[in-house]
């Protein structure tokens, strides 16, 4: 069993590197990865370090086991549709001699790894930070190890119950996929509401003397609350205890044993549920009376929103941009100046506020670069396009247009309820409209030029390119980079508002013809 | 129709799949292309659909060159791969619908063909169904009738028997010699000997990337069938 189930784990985790031409490309793409995970550690460090120096080094143990363990939470609930359930390779398997709770568990051993390679990326600097600060002793980090190694177990086993809730839900229900993503786009909100929610304190901010004095009890307190095993982790670094070790094994050992149990008891039925689909086998011929015939770009741009709205992780991590961009909106617009105003803890910003809301909202729905991540999407069905009398630029020019159906939209929503709220002059109220939208046709536009350059064809899993790949990195990050320079200029010379706005507007308009301009020429 | 003049093709690594490889299908032909497994079949195939590039030789479709007019060449021209990924997330008659938009075929001509095709491969009523419910056979149908939409001048399949029932291959055969009679050519990959003698009216047998015989069945096949033809001449090849 042992044999089986790591023979399975080393394929797994080999396809994610073979396969890959490790070209200069390649090479820059790992190197960006690197210095993300270098720039991650480093900020654990400082983070320990800093509580160290405010005298709350007893923080760090909790903290850092807390945090770790609520982003696995949060991102790995969204991957156990094809991670754990309904993957390409599941009949292969299931047809081999070898148990369900085998398969089961070398899938759930190689997120575990994954989510230990990060878990370790968080907590080592952090340990070491604390070491630094604490004194370092041999017990301390054997018990910082061994309590690194458990950490991803629970938040692990949470998220799959949590993604499988939501999949065994969504597949009751004919259009299962789009049920999928409304309910996972709901529980992201949620969660991103309700953090917001817990970091404001109850009397509008303000600590009382009493709770700054015991400050890092009260912190310690709510990171327990919100993540109880953070406290056994806390106990077993701070004062040492093994016993405090061991319960924390013994229950995330158990806890996981729990859920192979359960798993294992309705794998099959679970997977068959998931991965057919409903098929009528009625459609009349009269239907046939109502096809109208489109031109090739239209047809592409129809093809990929239909691509776009079935696939439930690919709307998730591509749709937050507009989903965030609305609500974000709507805030402001029921808030309006005063209350954005009490938030951010100033008053006077309203100008502020008026010159930089446009590319606030350019840059959150910039997040929703489709066009980063359509070309490789196609996949096993890239065949398809390169067969047929299309040019490239009708290709292109189908995929921006999709992705300009879902932002533009959008971006003028945005700006009705940002105008309402901010009650802006006649300038800063148009800005609202014409610069998220010039910023909508550059973004659609680099984020073809990224794709182009970085594509990746070869996926088992639509996860690996909307989530974990670079392009899909750089569609998402970019834009938030590209509004970083027009919202530093507003905030340092707020009385060239006008001038920043129309000035970075008619760059980007600039900047997406420009770009236009090599992609058309570039080939897939 | 389809002309491939000194084809060859080497991968990275300085595998040769193809070497030097010249044959012509006329207006009126079904050609049979046989080779043994990783014979370069599909190389030669996917060069002249426009999927694969190459660096030597010329490969011409109605008398343009697929590298330097692509688009004319897959305007007049169909293909159909071994293993047919058609978009998953699509229903059958949304796939076909694109792929009726993207040639250009008015509405009124692809409703009738959908129709007559759909009724003869007996895949109308699950046009409807999300092509991920589909079987092999059923996605190799619907990629069959969106080859025919535009009725094209040449239509190159790649093993296109695999994986379809018995009536739908004699269906398949039928359209064939019915294209065929109106002036189109087909060429396609097989390592069933025994449709291509059937089938068809002139093959080439490619072996390790190299053509060892090409011409008129009835000729090849004179006095032993297909089958021995094809033993005696990769024998002698060794």
């Amino acid at each position: 069993m042992k044999n089986n189930c790591m023979r399975l784990v080393k394929i797994q985790l080999s396809g994610m590197v073979k396969g890959k031409e490790w070209s200069a490309k390649q090479m820059l793409v790992v190197g960006a990865y690197v210095l993300v995970a270098v720039m991650v550690a480093a900020y654990s460090f400082l983070l320990a370090y800093g509580f160290g120096k405010a005298g709350m080094i007893s923080l760090v143990p909790g903290y850092g086991f807390a945090i770790t363990g609520l982003i696995t939470v949060f991102f790995t609930a969204l991957k156990a549709n094809g991670v754990l359930f309904a993957y390409r390779d599941y009949e292969m398997l299931m047809a081999l001699p070898i148990r369900t709770s085998v398969i089961i568990t070398s899938r759930f051993l190689t997120m575990y790894l994954l989510n230990l390679a990060f878990t370790a990326l968080v907590m080592l600097p952090m340990g070491i930070g604390y070491g630094m600060e604490a004194g370092v002793s041999l017990p301390a980090a054997v018990i910082w190890i061994a309590g690194m190694l458990v950490a991803p177990l629970i938040p692990t086993t949470i998220a799959t119950f949590i993604g499988l809730a939501i999949i065994w839900f969504s597949s009751r229900f004919r259009f299962a996929n789009a049920v999928t993503t409304i309910v996972s786009f709901v529980l992201v909100i949620g969660i991103l509401a309700g953090s917001f929610g817990l970091g404001q304190m109850e009397d509008q901010g303000q600590l009382t003397a009493a709770q700054m004095v015991n400050l890092g009890e009260v912190i310690a307190e709510q990171i327990h609350r919100i993540y109880p095993p953070s406290a056994l982790f806390d106990t077993a670094v701070n004062a040492g205890s093994l016993w405090a070790l061991f319960l924390l094994a013994a229950i995330s050992l158990v806890w996981y044993g729990v859920f192979l149990a359960l798993i294992s008891w309705k794998y099959r039925k679970l997977n068959t549920a998931l991965m057919t689909t409903h098929a009528r086998g009625n459609y009349q011929v009269t239907e046939l009376r109502q096809i109208r015939q489109s031109s090739p770009v239209r047809a592409i741009c129809k093809k990929e929103l239909k691509r776009f709205f079935t696939c439930p992780i690919y709307t998730m991590n591509m749709g937050m941009g507009v989903v965030m961009a609305l609500v974000v909106s709507a805030a402001c617009m029921v808030l309006g100046v005063e209350g954005l105003e009490r938030m951010v803890g100033m008053t006077g910003v309203k100008e502020l506020i008026a010159w930089a809301a446009p590319f606030f909202v350019a840059g959150i729905l910039g997040m929703t670069c489709t066009t980063s991540v359509s070309l490789s999407l196609e996949g096993k069905n890239l065949w398809i396009l390169q067969s047929l009398p299309l040019a490239p630029e009708e290709v292109y020019k189908g995929k921006i247009a999709m992705n300009l159906v879902l932002t533009v939209p959008a971006a003028v929503v945005c700006a009705v309820f940002l105008a309402v709220g901010i009650r802006g002059n006649a300038v800063q109220s148009l800005l609202l409209f014409v610069v998220p939208v010039a910023y909508c046709g550059f973004h659609a536009v680099m984020g073809m030029w990224i794709n182009l350059k970085l594509p990746n064809y070869r996926w088992t899993s639509e996860t690996a390119v909307v989530k974990q790949s670079m392009a899909a990195f750089c569609g998402i990050f970019l834009p938030m980079v590209n509004v970083a320079v027009p919202v530093g200029l507003v905030v340092w010379r707020t009385e060239w508002g006008s001038w920043i706005g129309v000035g970075f507007g008619v760059l980007e308009v600039l900047g997406m013809i420009g770009v236009w301009g090599r992609v058309r020429k570039m080939r897939f | 129709m389809l002309e491939i003049q000194d084809f060859s093709k080497t991968y990275k690594g300085g595998k040769r799949a193809v070497d030097h490889l010249s044959l012509r299908v006329e207006a009126g032909d079904i050609y049979g292309f046989i080779g043994h497994n990783g014979a370069g079949k599909s190389t030669t195939i996917k060069a002249a659909a426009g999927i694969l590039d190459f660096e030597e030789g010329e490969i011409r479709i109605d008398g343009k060159s697929i590298q330097k007019d692509p688009l004319a060449c897959k305007k007049v021209m169909a293909y159909i791969p071994d293993n047919p990924d058609l978009y998953e997330h699509l229903t059958g008659i949304q796939y076909l619908n694109f792929i009726g938009d993207v040639f250009g075929v008015p509405a009124k001509t692809r409703q009738e063909r959908i129709q007559e095709y759909g009724d003869m491969l007996e895949i109308t009523q699950n046009l409807g169904d999300s092509i991920s419910s589909y079987s092999h056979g059923m996605k190799q149908k619907t990629a069959i009738i969106s080859a025919l939409l535009h009725d094209p001048k040449l239509m190159i399949l790649d093993e296109p028997f695999v994986g379809l029932d018995p009536k739908a291959t004699v269906i398949l055969k039928q359209i064939m010699h019915q294209m065929c009679e109106r002036g189109s050519a087909i060429f396609f990959s097989t390592h069933v000997l025994d449709v291509a003698e059937k089938l068809c009216n002139k093959i080439a047998i490619i072996k390790d990337g190299r053509l060892v015989v090409a011409g008129d069945t009835l000729e090849l096949t004179r006095d032993e069938s297909l089958e021995s033809v094809f033993m005696e001449v990769v024998d002698h090849e060794k």
